[in-house]
């Protein structure tokens, strides 16, 4: 050392010395952000559940996350090769888009618009055939009016698009055709998104005129049963776009948005903001608010089949339980073929993959268990989230772990207040393991258990009182 | 144009400016006349106005709503309190509003909820309970604190676009007394021989048995009526519930302690109609029984709240939302004042140099 000090100039040792700080200064920076990681994921606060028996709020909904989403990655009926399994999850809806692009629907000729409805027919009738209603996404633009045939882009004459609008709707909510009632339209699929256009709220691509036409087709449909028109399907909930559809006076019956997101609280965040948003708007305030597509990440991941899914989609059921949208559109039902790696978005792998149900599946039923009237309950932590109902004299406790950044688990402290005295059975089934009773005596008012929640998963407790001989 | 007929522009133009400016003072103050008739006032009021509590004690407010004219669609509640002296544990909504817009968030010294009609052809009107807050005192308070909306509490009413319906609001007043009673010691006043002092605890004594057990313990106490921490609307509520047949009930209001007895019928059924009204605000039932046959005691406890609109002593907390155009009328005339003689002036004085 003292030789190569000795021989070192100060222009060496300088140059040393910045070239040490650009290697070392990364990796600094990197270790302080990984260390701030852990003592912010350290400082979380455990659960410690309370629930008041006897204090009932409102009645739980538990068809809004009955709702799941199909994307295009074939241009085949995906569905119609798991109807049963997808029929199983008493689907009350189901998103399809893709529409214009995958069933060759729009023609033209020397008289003008044609129109084929046998291949989309097919997949509707796939759809409903589960018990659910489609929910058609008005995508992309059909190549036979698309301008220089771009689907992603305008077309060379908006009457055009307004007219495959109204034909759309004329054959699937027209009395006289496929006569549903109820359907919802959403105009295009993530218009901001580069891949579906990237479309803007003004200029030449402006997703305002899209709208507009898609607005007026809709208002020229002739003898229909009730539907719902509604925008702008964003790859998230974006202020600017929701009152810019607002502002612009077309007709608007709902509001849909897409929402990847990891920390379920985001998504209670985003029903409080798009409210706050449309309170200076009295007209708009209440209308059906739909998340048609959700998940913890927009991109393809290996955690899409485990555990760490599940307890997410159940996580975010939890946070909407309460205040939520009219639907929140899990995605999506099927993986797209060649994702044997299990990246998939699906609950069910595709066929060239076994069709398997991965964990995520299960959550749906499960969660309908806690069917019945929400009860107060305090005392959520960082990672354990959870709600409580009665229904027939039972009462019940689910409990959500979910972490977000890794396999945090926990022993949680859970308390019945206000309990009659007598003997109860405690039954603890998680959705990823055991199933248990107990029998306790509760002498007060009040039963206090623990149970522990292992990483990535979700419980259910059911407290039912003994009768008495 | 000669000097003379340029003088005679800016004086003519100077008039009319001094015209058009009381002149729009006025048409405006018709038109915020005109807006007020057209929205009447809806005001928000926190019941009770006055609340004293101990330390350790839970309480409730209701957040109650007078529509006037209005018809209302959605409200978003934002409330504000001292997080060194109070702690909020829940909001919910009140029977005035069936839909949950965006759940109720509880924060340090915060808390919210936005509410809603279930839809816009039935909008909501008339008065009622918008939503329930049940809070903690945590520290003992030199005066009182208040609990009180804050500036961002949003009415959206039908045909009134995006102006705030809401007009004015009513803060509630707690004052936290010393600590001593974190827990209730009812100490009734039997008059039917039974001899118990019920003390009411929250610590569990549980005996798990592993499975099916027979030995069930004997049917407590209940109290039915009034619903647990609901509203009354009588200062003289009745009470009522199940005991074991025969039993000597013993009934206890907090916090003005009013204790009565009565008798549970064959069926266990016992009923009270309080003799004497109670105050506008929250209270505290606590019953005793004493089984007849097994000599065991049962207690129950329950709150419930008066409300029957007493609002004396609330210090009225106007939230700025429909707001006074007057004052800013005024600047702006006396800006346009001070602008108009400031070019006028200087220009005459020009002239006349």
């Amino acid at each position: 050392m003292s030789v190569f000090m000795r021989q070192a100039t100060g222009k060496t040792t300088s140059v040393i010395s910045f070239l040490a700080l650009i290697i070392f200064l990364p990796l600094f920076i990197m270790v302080v952000g990984q260390t701030i990681t852990l003592m912010s994921r350290a400082a979380g606060t455990p659960a410690n559940i309370i629930v008041d028996t006897k204090s009932k709020l409102e009645v739980v909904k538990t068809d809004f996350y009955h709702a799941f989403a199909q994307g295009g990655e074939e241009s085949t009926d995906m569905l119609a090769s798991i109807v049963p399994d997808v029929k199983a999850l008493k689907p009350k809806v189901i998103r399809l888009d893709h529409l214009y692009d995958h069933y060759d629907v729009v023609g033209k000729d020397a008289n003008g618009l044609t129109f084929n409805w046998s291949k989309l027919d097919a997949v509707i009738n796939t759809i409903t055939s589960t018990g659910a209603k489609p929910v058609l996404a008005l995508s992309y633009m059909p190549g036979a009016i698309a301008k220089d045939g771009n689907i992603i882009g305008p077309p060379n004459d908006w009457n055009e698009w307004a007219l495959v609008v109204q034909k759309t709707i004329e054959h699937y909510s027209g009395k006289a055709e496929r006569n549903m009632s109820g359907i919802y339209y959403e105009v295009w699929n993530e218009p901001d998104l580069a891949q579906f256009g990237g479309w803007k709220l003004g200029g030449e691509k402006s997703y305002l005129t899209l709208y507009r036409y898609a607005a007026t087709g809709a208002g020229n449909a002739k003898n229909v049963n009730q539907f719902y028109l509604g925008g702008p399907v964003t790859t998230g909930l974006y202020k600017t776009w929701i009152l810019g559809l607002v502002e612009s006076g077309s007709r608007l019956d709902f509001f849909a948005w897409h929402s990847y997101l990891a920390e379920p609280e985001r998504f209670a965040t985003d029903q409080r903001n798009i409210i706050q948003w449309l309170l200076p708007y009295p007209n708009y305030t209440l209308l059906p608010k739909l998340i048609t597509e959700f998940g913890f990440t927009g991109s393809k991941s290996t955690a899409y089949g485990s555990a760490y899914a599940a307890a997410h989609a159940a996580a975010v059921i939890r946070q909407l339980i309460s205040g939520g949208p009219t639907y929140l559109f899990s995605f999506q039902l099927k993986d797209g073929p060649l994702q044997s790696d299990g990246t998939g978005w699906g609950l069910i792998t595709h066929d060239d993959n076994g069709l398997r149900k991965k964990p995520r599946y299960h959550v749906y039923n499960f969660m309908d268990t806690m069917a019945g009237t929400r009860l107060l309950l305090t005392g959520e932590g960082s990672w354990v989230t959870g709600f409580a109902t009665e229904r027939d004299d039972v009462i019940r406790l689910l409990l959500v772990n979910f972490d977000a950044n890794g396999s945090h688990s926990e022993q949680v402290p859970v308390q019945f207040n206000n309990l009659a005295p007598g003997s109860y059975k405690l039954r603890q089934r998680l959705l990823f393991g055991r199933d248990t009773t107990t029998t306790y005596e509760v002498t007060e008012n009040s039963l206090a258990t623990d149970i522990f929640m292992s990483a990535q998963n979700i419980a259910i407790l059911e407290l039912t009182k003994q009768q008495q001989p | 144009m000669g000097i003379g007929m340029k003088r005679v522009v800016i004086i003519v133009v100077s008039l009319l400016l001094f015209l058009a400016i009381p002149a729009s003072v006025f048409l405006s103050m018709r038109s915020q006349e005109l807006r007020k008739k057209a929205a009447p006032a809806t005001t928000l009021t926190l019941t009770p106005a006055s609340v004293t509590k101990a330390v350790n004690e839970d309480f409730t407010l209701e957040v109650r709503m007078d529509t006037a004219e209005n018809q209302i669609v959605a409200v978003e509640l934002n409330l504000t309190f001292d997080p060194t002296k109070l702690q909020a544990e829940w909001i919910h909504n009140g029977t005035m509003f069936p839909n949950i817009l965006s759940s109720g968030t509880v924060g340090n010294g915060t808390v919210s909820i936005a509410l809603g009609a279930t839809n816009t052809t039935t909008p909501i009107t008339g008065t009622g309970t918008v939503a329930t807050i049940k809070f903690k005192a945590l520290a003992p308070t030199s005066s009182p604190v208040s609990v009180r909306f804050s500036t961002d509490t949003f009415v959206g009413a039908l045909n009134e676009g995006s102006t705030n319906a809401l007009t004015s609001s009513i803060p509630s007043a707690v004052t936290i007394t010393g600590s001593g009673a974190s827990t209730l010691t009812p100490t009734p006043t039997p008059t039917g021989g039974i001899a118990t002092t019920p003390s009411i605890t929250l610590t569990p004594t549980l005996t798990p048995t592993g499975g099916a057990s027979d030995s069930a313990s004997p049917s407590g106490v209940t109290i039915d009526r009034p619903a647990k921490n609901a509203s009354v609307i009588t200062t003289q509520p009745t009470i009522q519930g199940t005991a074991p047949a025969g039993s000597t009930v013993t009934i206890t209001v907090y916090s003005d302690p009013i204790t009565v007895t009565v008798v549970a019928d064959a069926n266990g059924n016992w009923t009270y109609t309080l003799a004497q009204p109670l105050a506008s605000g929250p209270h505290t039932v606590v019953v005793a029984a004493q089984d007849p046959n097994s000599g065991t005691s049962h207690t129950a406890t329950l709150a419930f709240v008066v409300a029957t609109g007493n609002e004396n002593g609330a210090s009225g907390s106007a939230v700025p939302v429909s707001g006074s155009a007057e004052n800013t009328i005024i600047l702006l005339g006396l800006g346009m004042l001070f602008i108009v003689s400031g070019s006028v002036i200087p220009l005459l004085w020009r002239r006349q140099v």
